[in-house]
C-alpha cells in the first residue's frame, strides 16, 4: 500500500511537472544529476559548474524549490516597505531583506539548474496545507497590503513577514534535519538563524498595545 | 489511507506535504504578537528567564480544543504557564486591539478570550479561512490592575486549538489603548539593542551593530566594507551575504 501511494505521488508529481523528487522517489542519495528539463541548458554546459558537487536527496531539492518560491513572495512583501512605511528602522531591515533574499535566491537557482531541476515549486505549496492550510502570503493578500499606510501597514507588514520568516524557519529545519548536501544544509542553518534574529528584531518593532 | 490516495492524485499541493510531512512532523502555528504574548516576549527574549525551547517556536502551543492554560499541557512549553516568573505586563486600555501572527490560515470557528474563568469575548469565523492578518478588538469590561488574559484560536476542521496567554496592566476607565514602554530586555544574545556603528577605520563585526554604507568590519581575519545599511544579526556574517558586505 505505502508503495503503491508513493508511486502514485512520483507520477502525479511527473505529470504536474511540480517538485520533483529524486529518481525513485525514496529519498535515497543521488549523485548524478537528473536530465535537465526540456528548454534547459544542456547537460555540460555553463550551469553544471554552479552547482554544488556531492550528493543531495529529494529533501535537498524539495527544500530548495519551495525557498525560492517562498522567497518570491518575502521579496514581493519587503518590496512594499519602502513606498509605505514610516520608521526608518523598518525600511532599512526590509531593504537588506530584500538584497540578502534576492542574493540567496540566485544562488539556490543556480544550483537547481545545475542539478538539472526545476527552480521554483507550487506557489500553493506550503508545509500546512495537509492539514488545510492557506499559505499567509499570497496575491490577494500583498494588494490589500499595498492600499494601506502608516501605522496600519507597520503593523500588518509586521505581523505578515514574521509569519513568513517563521514558515521559512520551518522549511529550513525541514532540511537540517533530512537533507545530506552540506552546502545546502549549511544555507539552511543560516537561514533558521538569521530569520529567528530578524523575528526577534520585528517583534520589537510592532507597537506594544496594538 | 485510501483518502491520502484521492488526494494525492487531486491536487499539487497534498502531494508535496505527503513528502513533506515525512521528514518533519509539521505542526501549524500562530500567537499573538501583540500586546507581546508571553511566548513573544520569550521569542524576543525580552524576559530575565530562559524560557527553553518555546523561544526558537512561539507559534507551536496548539493542544486539544477546551483546555484553560498557557501552554496546551505540552512539557516543554510549561514555562509560559509559571506565574510565579517576572512575566513583564503591558500596559493597556479598557480597549485592547489584539494582533496575530499566523504561518496558515486554517479553516477557523472561534476565537476566544478569557481572564479569570470568563470568556470576555468571542468571535466566530464560521468555519472560514482567517484573513491573512488577524487583528481583534477586546474590551476589558472595566476589569483593572494586573490581568492574565488567555486567547484559544480554535481551528474548525481538526481537533486542535492553539492557546496564548497575554499579560496586561489594566489602566483605568480610558477608552483607547495606552502604549507601554518597550519591556526591558535583559538576555538578549543573537540581537542586543543597535549601538552606533564605529567609523570605518574598523572594529570586529558583531551582532546587534548598526552598520552605515562604507563601515569597515573584520571578520575571521578578513576586512569587509559595508554595502547595504542594516543591523547586524547572526547569520549574516559578512562572508555569508555578499550583498551585505564585500571583502576589501
Amino acid at each position: 500500500m505505502n508503495r503503491f501511494r508513493r508511486t502514485l505521488i512520483v507520477a502525479t508529481l511527473v505529470l504536474l511537472g511540480g517538485c520533483a523528487p529524486g529518481p525513485a522517489g525514496t529519498g535515497v542519495p543521488v549523485a548524478a544529476p537528473a536530465p535537465p528539463p526540456p528548454g534547459a541548458t544542456p547537460t555540460g554546459a555553463a550551469p553544471a559548474a554552479t552547482a554544488p558537487s556531492g550528493e543531495f536527496n529529494d529533501t535537498d531539492v524539495m527544500f530548495l524549490q519551495m525557498m525560492v518560491t517562498s522567497h518570491g513572495q518575502g521579496l514581493a512583501l519587503v518590496r512594499l516597505a519602502p513606498e509605505r512605511a514610516e520608521r526608518e528602522e523598518l525600511k532599512i531591515l526590509a531593504a537588506a531583506i530584500d538584497v540578502t533574499q534576492e542574493s540567496e535566491q540566485r544562488t539556490m537557482r543556480d544550483w537547481l539548474t545545475g542539478w538539472g531541476r526545476t527552480t521554483s515549486a507550487d506557489p500553493d505549496a506550503n508545509v500546512h496545507a495537509e492539514h488545510g492550510g492557506l499559505p499567509v502570503l499570497g496575491p490577494a493578500q500583498l494588494t490589500a497590503l499595498s492600499k494601506s499606510s502608516g501605522t496600519a501597514f507597520e503593523t500588518d507588514f509586521l505581523n505578515l513577514l514574521i509569519g513568513h520568516q517563521h514558515s521559512a524557519v520551518e522549511l529550513a529545519r525541514m532540511e537540517t534535519k533530512s537533507g545530506v548536501h552540506p552546502e545546502v544544509r549549511e544555507l539552511a542553518r543560516r537561514i533558521d538563524v538569521s530569520r529567528t534574529a530578524q523575528i526577534d528584531q520585528m517583534l520589537g518593532m510592532l507597537p506594544k498595545a496594538g | 489511507m485510501r483518502r491520502t490516495v484521492v488526494l494525492a492524485v487531486t491536487t499539487v499541493a497534498t502531494v508535496l506535504s505527503a513528502l513533506l510531512v515525512a521528514p518533519q512532523a509539521a505542526q501549524a502555528h500562530g500567537y499573538i504578537s501583540s500586546p507581546p504574548s508571553r511566548q513573544a516576549l520569550c521569542a524576543q527574549r525580552a524576559v530575565s528567564f530562559d524560557c527553553g525551547q518555546i523561544q526558537w517556536e512561539p507559534q507551536s502551543v496548539e493542544g486539544p480544543k477546551g483546555l484553560r492554560n498557557c501552554h496546551a499541557n505540552i512539557g516543554h512549553f510549561a514555562v509560559l504557564n509559571d506565574d510565579s516568573r517576572p512575566w513583564p505586563a503591558t500596559s493597556v486600555g479598557q480597549t485592547v486591539n489584539f494582533n496575530w501572527v499566523l504561518t496558515a490560515r486554517h479553516a477557523t470557528s472561534l476565537w476566544e478570550y478569557y481572564i479569570g474563568g470568563s470568556r470576555i469575548a468571542v468571535f466566530d469565523d464560521g468555519g472560514r479561512q482567517p484573513g491573512a492578518t488577524v487583528q481583534h478588538t477586546v474590551n476589558m469590561g472595566g476589569r483593572s490592575g494586573r490581568q492574565k488574559l488567555l486567547a484559544v484560536w480554535n481551528v474548525a476542521d481538526t481537533a486542535n486549538a492553539f492557546y496564548v496567554c497575554v499579560d496586561l496592566q489594566i489602566g483605568g476607565g480610558g477608552g483607547n489603548p495606552n502604549p507601554n514602554p518597550t519591556p526591558t530586555r535583559t538576555n538578549n544574545p543573537t540581537t542586543p539593542p543597535p549601538t552606533t556603528a564605529p567609523p570605518p577605520a574598523g572594529g570586529t563585526w558583531r551582532a546587534g551593530t548598526a552598520y552605515q554604507v562604507g563601515s569597515q568590519v573584520t571578520y575571521g581575519g578578513a576586512t569587509y566594507r559595508c554595502l547595504q545599511p542594516h543591523t547586524a544579526i547572526a547569520g549574516w556574517e559578512p562572508p555569508n551575504v555578499p550583498a551585505l558586505w564585500q571583502r576589501v
